[in-house]
């Protein structure tokens, strides 16, 4: 998705967290290297914090995003402008939706 | 004790302690929760560096033990060397594991996850659109 859109103001991050059983650890190159965009920022989060935040509490994943510009974090977690999961089963309209956001 | 109850009393104790380092991240929810609670599990996370440590340091008596069984004349048990190179194996796994990732070229290192510094990271962008992907690592 990222290698379509060229807009190189673009931040995205991935945040990666343990979910499956076999998550026992941080995320090795293998799981690194698939997001090779340098407009990535990645990070490991073993107690689901962010998770918590989106969703008060409960474990979100496989899970995308979009914020237009101007949306800030303040108090409470934004509302997205589109948001879904799992990836496979939004991924038409999250590349809908970053079109048309301009990316 | 006997040698061969040390030796596999040592590799048990490895694996329990790796295993107690994972308790964060293993998600065993149902299992754990009966037992347990996110302060207990945010505890071993503290505690994981000190506790692969011991799992290193266990799997180092195992294996003396195992050496000094043998300069005695003693037999291996055939359990206790299986015990042994488990809990090897289960620890330089978890050794892996610990050691974080590269980042691929032009990102920045693969980091810690903190919420406040993800805030502020999150609305220094703010003038750009933003995507956030959660996913789990396998």
């Amino acid at each position: 998705m990222l290698r379509d859109n060229h807009d190189p103001h673009a931040r995205v991050f991935v945040v990666w967290e343990p979910v499956l059983i076999t998550d026992w650890h941080a995320p090795g190159a293998g799981a690194v290297g698939r997001i090779p965009d340098a407009r990535v920022a990645q990070f490991w989060d073993p107690r689901h914090a962010l998770s918590h935040a989106i969703w008060r509490g409960r474990v979100v994943w496989d899970y995308v995003a979009i914020y237009p510009a101007g949306v800030r974090w303040g108090d409470a977690y934004p509302a997205a402008q589109f948001s879904g999961a799992p990836v496979v089963q939004v991924v038409d309209g999250f590349r809908r939706e970053l079109s048309a956001s301009g990316l | 004790m006997s040698f061969k109850d040390s030796t596999l009393a040592s590799s048990v104790t490895a694996v329990v302690s790796a295993l107690a380092a994972l308790s964060c991240c293993l998600p065993l929810g149902p299992f754990l929760l009966a037992a347990t609670s996110a302060g207990v599990a945010g505890f071993f996370l503290t505690l994981q560096p000190y506790l692969i440590a011991f799992s290193v340091l266990m799997l180092i008596v195992g294996f003396v033990q195992a050496f000094r069984a043998r300069q005695c004349g003693r037999r291996r048990r055939t359990l206790n060397v299986a015990v042994l190179l488990c809990s090897t194996g289960l620890v330089a796994a978890m050794l892996f594991g610990y050691a974080p990732a590269s980042a691929p070229a032009g990102q920045p290192a693969v980091a810690a996850f903190q919420l406040d510094s993800f805030r502020q990271a999150f609305n220094a962008a703010a003038d750009r659109t933003r995507v956030v992907v959660l996913l789990s690592p396998t």
